[in-house]
């Protein structure tokens, strides 16, 4: 089992489309895949159709394996389950604060899932806090969008340096363009030397698309009524990319 | 994680569908995905070896082959890119292995077709999200179609399911682990058609002797007459072989029982018998030399495939020959008449014209088992390297003759104990069988000697000397195994088991 997590310092820059759309072919491709909406706002449990659990449970969410399995919800998608967000994830730092040990809790919690999963993607809140660095910690590999900007550029940057001095490997690291508009030269500058200086980059870049924008409208990943669309070949080729790395 | 919950109900006709529908519509809608259709070719042997040991053999529209498990509901598959009419067709693995064991060398035949056809269903709540997962599934077997449906509850939607299974309440249901087909599968029970065992009578001790041999000689005539069908047909050489194997065991059995029926009828019953026999030995004499080519090739060293080669095409020659007089001949008014007639005659009301047909049968059969078995021991003690190869051959028989006394009347005899003597008895039999077979093959394959032919006459010249080899090394090894067979041991267990006299005086 593999867990990847979708994240980024930065709010806007397309995590959740990417976690909801990788998660998507993830299981087209056969594997049995886990989205754990993390972010409060709970956008990729909105664009699934999951509504969150009535009850409050976001304190026993680093307790037990056992807490995390009650809220399960299938999607409408074959292989691809979802635990949706809950309004009471947003005190999920002052939980982890309060814990010992941790930044390895959530580790613990996600191998029990090991026999049911291939694949679990972790959508995260943009933030750098304790339960970032429980993810960090629980991941296998951090899908990072980078927004092809100078401020964006400078946030990557910040989260390289946090690895660095927290000696995480920076093989964990699977960023990427996003949200690119090819016709802005700022773009194409920021690419060309983020690429040459970063060589781990992924190849693919997701393109700034209306198409993307409308899952909110259709609840649905971008292929289930977009597939010919360039956003959606996009997607498949990222996750591509991703798979080899798997 | 809790295992999600899987109900499988019939439905009655497809109508029902609409009703389904009907019922569901106030709280879900149902929306209709994709229909997948396949037709399935069922398989098996003459005899239905595979539906009777439980496995069903079956080939989808994209040529695979796929073996069901009837007991422990395993599927598995093998890739047919050619046509599969024996075991040694496919390629190697387990489906192969199974075949082999199971159907040796009989033909696969189509028996029966299952049209599958699989269209999903969704159920979807007041927010539009997928609830639960339907799939009405309808099978049609040899034009005989059923109608069922399947709800497959969604992790995190139990509620969901458990109201929608309220709501259609099904009379009859079952929970299944499977995927969908092998369930299906698993429910056949009328299937396939025309499926026949044909089994011996059950016997028991204290019939009379005539009525057990009139009973067991019925049974095995009809189990020879049922291959003849195919036989006509060359199906495969398995038909001809059983035909023979019935056939010889009728004729053992009225022969060492013949005490039991009145002698005229003991006679004529073993020269017809004897009859219908011979008009097949000879093609089965091909038929083994044509089933055992690659074992003949492998004997010679490389430089004799053109000889072989030519040989083969000879003996090929010859069967096809041969076989159009054999089903000349069964297909006969004569052949017709006079199995009839061997028929009718067996199944006579018993006549008990003498005190030993009115023996029970257990005693009768011991007494005949003791007998035979101290007339093989009184053969053996003459066997030694000089002794022809003809006398021990007569030893052959004899075990063979008494093998088939222990198969008729097993039923009579304590189990464990024959077992044993079962056991030994076919490992000696197989290297007396051996024996013979190679002191026939060399007599098969002496005739095919020819002067004009240099290349054939010389692979044969190979062959034969390294079928010798073979026989004198195994007459060695059949010398010691009745040796070893005919103990003191053997004869006391023989004793114990059958002398009914000593059984008397201990009860």
């Amino acid at each position: 089992m593999k867990v990847i997590a979708c994240y980024s310092m930065k709010g806007g820059v397309g995590k959740t489309a990417t976690s909801v759309n990788i998660a998507y072919m993830a299981a087209q491709s056969g594997l049995k895949t886990l989205l754990i909406d993390l972010d409060p706002q709970g956008a990729s449990s909105f664009y699934f159709r999951v509504k969150p659990a009535k009850k409050q449970w976001g304190k026993r969410f680093f307790q037990a394996y056992e807490s995390l399995i009650k809220n399960i919800k299938a999607s409408d998608f074959e292989g691809l389950d979802i635990i949706p967000a809950q309004l009471s994830f947003r005190n999920f730092d002052s939980l982890l604060a309060s814990t010992t040990k941790r930044t390895g809790r959530l580790k613990r919690i996600l191998k029990g899932f090991r026999k049911e999963y291939d694949l679990i993607i972790l959508d995260c809140p943009p933030s750098i806090s304790h339960l970032s660095e429980a993810v960090f910690v629980a991941s296998d590999y951090l899908l990072v969008p980078v927004i092809p900007t100078t401020l964006s550029e400078l946030t990557f940057e910040h989260l390289v340096s946090f690895f660095k001095d927290k000696d995480y490997s920076k093989d964990k690291l699977m960023p990427f363009f996003s949200m690119v508009q090819a016709q802005k030269s700022l773009h194409k500058s920021t690419i060309k030397k983020m690429a040459s200086k970063y060589k781990y980059f992924f190849k693919t870049v997701i393109p700034y698309s209306s198409d993307i924008e409308k899952m909110g409208e259709h609840k649905a990943p971008v292929e289930r009524y977009a597939r010919t669309k360039p956003a959606n070949t996009a997607y498949k080729e990222l996750w591509l990319e991703i798979e080899a790395k798997l | 994680m809790k295992e999600l919950n899987k109900i499988f109900f019939p439905l009655l006709t497809l109508k029902t569908q609409q009703k389904l529908s009907d019922k569901l519509a106030p709280r879900f809608q149902l929306e209709q995905g994709p229909t997948l259709s396949n037709k399935f070719k069922f398989y098996d042997d003459y005899d239905h070896h595979l539906w009777h040991a439980n496995l069903l053999l079956y080939s989808d529209s994209k040529k695979t082959l796929w073996l069901f498990n009837n007991v422990t509901t395993k599927l598995e598959k093998v890739q047919t890119p050619n046509k599969v009419k024996f075991y040694w067709d496919l390629p190697s693995g387990h489906i192969k292995d199974i075949l082999a064991k199971r159907i040796g060398f009989s033909a696969l035949m189509a028996k029966n077709q299952l049209l599958f056809t699989e269209t999903s269903f969704g159920l979807r709540d007041r927010n539009d999200k997928l609830v639960i997962r339907l799939k009405l599934i309808t099978h049609d077997l040899n034009g005989e179609q059923s109608n069922y449906l399947m709800l497959q509850e969604l992790r995190g939607y139990e509620k969901e399911y458990h109201s929608v299974l309220a709501l259609l309440n099904p009379s009859q249901k079952a929970l299944i682990k499977q995927e969908v087909l092998p369930f299906l599968l698993s429910t056949l029970n009328d299937f396939p058609n025309n499926v026949i065992q044909l089994k011996n009578p059950t016997l028991s001790k204290e019939m009379p002797t005539e009525r057990a041999v009139r009973s067991l000689a019925g049974a095995m005539m009809s189990q020879a007459e049922v291959q003849v069908p195919g036989l006509i047909d060359d199906i495969d050489t398995e038909r001809l072989h059983q035909y023979r194997v019935h056939l010889r065991k009728t004729r053992s059995l009225i022969s060492l029982l013949k005490k039991a029926l009145p002698n005229p009828t003991a006679q004529w019953l073993k020269s017809e018998l004897g009859t219908f026999s011979r008009h097949t030995n000879r093609l089965r004499d091909l038929d083994v030399f044509l089933l055992a080519r690659t074992q003949y090739e492998s004997i010679l060293p490389p430089g004799f495939e053109a000889g072989i080669s030519e040989l083969y095409k000879e003996v090929e020659r010859q069967r096809t020959s041969e076989f159009k007089k054999v089903k000349k001949y069964f297909s006969s008014v004569e052949y017709l008449d006079r199995s009839k007639k061997v028929i009718e005659d067996i199944n006579e009301k018993p006549i008990y014209s003498n005190l030993f047909s009115t023996t029970p049968i257990e005693k009768s059969a011991k007494a005949l088992m003791l007998t035979r078995y101290k007339k093989m021991l009184s053969m053996s003690n003459a066997i030694n390297s000089s002794t022809p190869d003809d006398e021990v051959h007569e030893l052959r028989l004899e075990f063979k003759k008494l093998r088939y006394l222990i198969e008729f009347f097993s039923d009579l005899l304590p189990k464990r104990k024959t077992a044993d003597i079962i056991s030994v008895t076919k490992k000696i039999q197989t290297k007396l069988g051996d024996f013979n077979d190679y002191c026939t093959q060399i007599e098969f394959l002496m005739p095919f000697s020819d002067d004009a032919k240099i290349e054939m006459s010389k692979a044969l010249s190979g062959l034969v000397a390294a079928i010798y080899q073979r026989k004198i090394h195994k007459r060695t090894e059949v010398e010691s195994a009745i040796s070893e067979y005919f103990t003191n041991n053997m004869t006391t267990k023989f004793e114990l088991l059958f002398d009914t006299e000593y059984q008397e005086k201990k009860s």
